[in-house]
């Protein structure tokens, strides 16, 4: 299949999910628009897992982050959407440096729980410290943009934006990876030995992957709050970094579209199981160990092994 | 003084259990690179499986804690190791662990779902009150928890480090392929280690539930103390998975006590932290070398 | 003996492991746009050698120095940017990426800033010099493909090149012929010599494959047991009847 042949099915198909999102009942916009967001966080967080290499367990830290740094300033001070947006992804920016650094320097894989706790300690900070940020009473009645005086308060317009926002933020990504910082991502995920002898600075590019990823859980977090209208600590917990690690990972770590796949199985099907009533994330989780057996590099590595088996060499 | 004794001695009978814990998971992760992301679960199922057959079986706890290790050494031993980290292992440390990220969920809301999302009250295998030594007094259950700890820690290490198929273990945690060329078989001993973790699971769960009630996630605090411990210890170090949890527990119970009890959960992430930036092979771990 | 101009100077390198003595004092200079053949039987240290040289171990004595730089124990990444490449004993190329992919990758870091190659062109203006490699290599049938999918010959040859990628002034090449097709390493004896003379780097080469070394090399060095027993032209070592005891004494 050529690669305008695959352009115009992926533009059809986004078409497609536009007109049909007109259709939809409320509470399924909501869960479209929920995917948006959280796509926003598990993009980035592909990123630093499957383009870079590294683990992080404390993606919803900066989705955490950059959500209450929205509703704070828009509730309590009255700071634009528009503003508070290029600061949380600013803030989350250099947070993931400060974090990644001394991480970084001492082995790899120590990213990884220096994630896990940073995870921990902001949702206790959230938690706890009640002047700053409401304790787990959060912070409510937050409010959508307006885009040139239009304003976003319905379900409907405000999918369309948040829609129109994660395809911009994609394809600011695939630009990135597309530029010769991509490839060396890529070099330095695939072999960081030789990576390293050809030149690849791998804790410079290791450490801009996971702060570029920060960022876009940052950005997600607020538009997350103009969402949610209302957030609180537990849409932060550990729990939520290890469900947009596994979004990542089942989807297909790596591959460009591994986070939308992954995203529609961690939001949508526990919802499509709720036939099952009280056991339906009891399956859910079986699933994914299924998932995992079977297609270890992902749902969307299910290509690879048709080729496989198919083609042979 | 005697407060703080109290304390520390309270506080190490709790890190006794999480040091079981983490026992297990460190020894999974040197024996076959299993980051265990269920092994909160796997203290809890067997606590259910317990009260199962306490309660519908109406058998005494010893032999319901017997049955429940060879339950345990059967789900969580052999077939986890079968079904799950076998055909994952060859992938990489990420698929496994997401596959046991997923065992998590499903295990806790298995039981959710299938018994109860109450806290279950659970018989305590040590009589109840305080023995009194001179100043201070300690209970039963804290006494008793650090005689069966200890009696097994000091169990496992002389089988590790005295008998044959220990020292084998012992062999391919440190170098499996180093095993393999010796002829020890490291399938088998893959096995046992999975068994000596479902085994020690069993007894966290005898040890903890007691005092924490069952509840399908009582495995969430212990399963990521327990990973702090290991860490903490050092994670390629068995011994540190002792001194990890004993940590943790003691330095809990002294933050409840002296500081606030809103802190007690922050100080092992505290001290998890602290370990990770100044010492990050572990307070007891070997600094890994720059591989080429 | 004439005195030969040094470009890189070993000075009396030792890598011990406890009580083995992997390399025990190993000495050993090449000129500019010098080939250097170092030889002997397995277990010598030759690669143990290189990866002290190249910084991948640091040694336990002795120095290194490259254009009269002392570079004993520098990082991979530090003797990249100075223009010192390698291949590998074990093949270490970019199994996912394409052949074209993995050459590009082999020298883009040298070329800007890295802000820079973040709004350059995808092929960070290497994709010309990545075909040109191509061709020399006879790879432009499988330049689109995956690394990981060619052959082992084919990833041998992908390896070399990556080396030469960024026109380094001094390479050192870990059995280049190992595992390639016989009738290949003809063709690869060809490529060095028009590599050496395009682009004028040193290179200092491990092989066991004796002609390849005595056709290739003017210079040769020969270790056994850590330390150097013979060096000289290829004749001289190849007639040397310790090298001779060494060989057949194994």
């Amino acid at each position: 299949m050529s690669k305008t042949v695959k352009m115009g099915i992926l533009v059809v198909a986004l078409a497609a999910l536009a007109v049909i999102a007109a259709f939809l009942k409320r509470s399924d916009v909501y869960l479209l628009t929920l995917c948006c967001v959280y796509l926003m966080a598990t993009f980035g967080l592909n990123l630093i897992v499957g383009y870079a290499g590294q683990m992080s367990i404390g993606q919803a830290a900066f989705w955490g982050i950059g959500a209450y740094i929205a509703g704070l300033l828009m509730t309590k001070m009255g700071i634009s959407f528009w503003a508070v947006l290029p600061l949380a992804a600013l803030t989350c920016f250099v947070v993931g440096l400060a974090l990644g650094f001394p991480a970084l320097r001492v082995q790899h894989h120590y990213l990884a729980f220096a994630t896990l706790g940073f995870n921990v300690l902001v949702y206790l900070v959230m938690r706890n410290e009640e002047q700053l940020t409401g304790g787990t009473f959060g912070v409510q009645n937050i409010p959508r943009p307006s885009l040139f005086g239009f304003s976003l308060d319905g379900d409907k317009a405000f999918f369309y934006f948040c829609y129109v926002s994660v395809i911009l933020l994609a394809l600011v990504l695939w630009w990135l990876l597309r530029s010769p910082w991509g490839r060396a991502f890529a070099a330095l995920r695939d072999n960081p030995i030789r990576a390293e002898s050809t030149g690849v600075n791998i804790t410079a590019y290791t450490l801009l992957a996971f702060a570029i990823g920060a960022a876009c859980a940052g950005i997600g977090g607020v538009y997350l709050a103009a969402l949610v209208n209302f957030i609180e600590p537990g849409q932060f917990h550990l729990s939520v970094s290890l469900m947009m690690l596994l979004a990542v990972i089942v989807g297909g770590s790596g591959r460009f579209f591994g986070p939308v796949l992954g995203t529609v199985v961690v939001i949508l099907l526990p919802e499509l199981l709720r036939f099952m009533q009280n056991w339906y994330l009891a399956i859910f989780g079986f699933a994914i160990i299924v998932m995992m057996v079977f297609l270890p590099g992902g749902l969307l590595s299910i290509g690879d092994r048709f080729k496989a088996s198919g083609g042979g060499k | 003084m005697a407060d703080f004794l109290q304390l520390v001695i309270s506080g190490t009978a709790t890190g006794a259990i999480y040091a079981l814990a983490a026992l297990g998971f460190t020894l999974l992760w040197q024996a076959s690179n299993t980051i265990n992301f269920a092994q909160g679960e796997f203290v809890m199922l067997p606590a259910f499986i317990m009260l199962f057959f306490i309660t519908t079986a109406g058998l005494p706890l010893w032999l319901a804690f017997l049955l429940t290790c060879a339950v345990a050494m059967l789900l969580l031993g052999y077939t986890f190791k079968l079904a799950i980290v076998d055909p994952l292992i060859r992938h990489g440390v990420i698929p496994l662990v997401i596959a046991t990220l997923g065992l998590s969920i499903g295990l806790k809301q298995l039981v959710k779902a299938g018994v109860t999302a109450q806290a279950l009250p659970f018989p305590n295998p040590f009589p109840d009150g305080l023995l009194a030594l001179g100043d201070f007094k300690v209970s039963y259950a804290d006494v008793g928890t650090l005689v069966v700890a200890g009696a097994i820690v000091i169990g496992l290490q002389m089988f590790l480090n005295r008998t044959v198929t220990g020292r084998a273990m012992q062999a391919v945690a440190q170098n499996t392929d180093a095993a393999k060329v010796l002829g020890i078989n490291v399938k088998r001993m893959v096995l046992y280690t999975f068994l000596i973790n479902a085994v020690l699971a069993v007894v966290a769960a005898l040890l903890v539930t007691p005092t924490y009630l069952a509840k399908f996630d009582m495995g969430e605090s212990i399963g990521l103390k327990a990973f702090y411990a290991a860490i903490i210890g050092g994670f390629n170090q068995t011994r540190g998975a002792l001194l990890g949890g004993v940590l943790v527990g003691v330095l809990e119970n002294l933050t409840g006590a002296y500081i606030s009890p809103a802190y007690k959960e922050g100080v092992a992430l505290l001290l998890f932290l602290l370990v990770i930036i100044v010492r990050p092979e572990g307070l007891l771990g070997k600094s890994e070398e720059r591989k080429v | 003996m004439t005195t030969r101009p040094s470009f890189l100077e070993v000075k009396g390198v030792r890598k011990h492991y406890g009580a083995i003595k992997a390399v025990d004092g190993v000495s050993l200079s090449v000129g500019p746009g010098e080939i250097v053949g170092v030889i002997g039987p397995n277990g010598s240290g030759k690669t143990t050698l290189f990866n002290s040289i190249l910084g991948q171990i640091s040694p336990s004595a002795g120095s290194v120095e490259f254009c009269g730089e002392d570079i004993t124990g520098m990082s991979p990444l530090e003797l990249s940017r100075r223009g010192v490449g390698r291949t590998f004993q074990t093949l270490q190329v970019f199994v996912k990426l394409s052949v074209r992919d993995n050459l590009i990758a082999a020298a883009q870091e040298f070329k800007g800033t890295m802000p820079g190659r973040l709004f350059a062109k995808p092929d960070a203006g290497l994709g010309h010099h990545a075909d040109e490699m191509i061709e020399l290599f006879r790879l432009r049938h499988v330049a689109h493909l995956p690394a990981g999918s060619l052959s082992y010959g084919q990833q041998k040859l992908i390896d070399i090149a990556m080396a030469f990628m960024p026109a380094p002034r001094l390479v050192l090449l870990d059995e280049p012929c190992a595992g390639v097709n016989p009738s290949l390493v003809d063709e690869l004896h060809d490529r060095l010599v028009e590599l050496n003379k395009t682009q004028g780097g040193s290179f200092v080469v491990i092989e066991h494959n004796m002609d390849f070394i005595m056709k290739l090399c003017p210079h040769v060095v020969c270790m056994v047991e850590g330390k150097v027993l013979a060096e000289g032209p290829p004749k001289d070592v190849q007639s040397n009847r310790q090298v001779l005891e060494a060989y057949l004494g194994n």
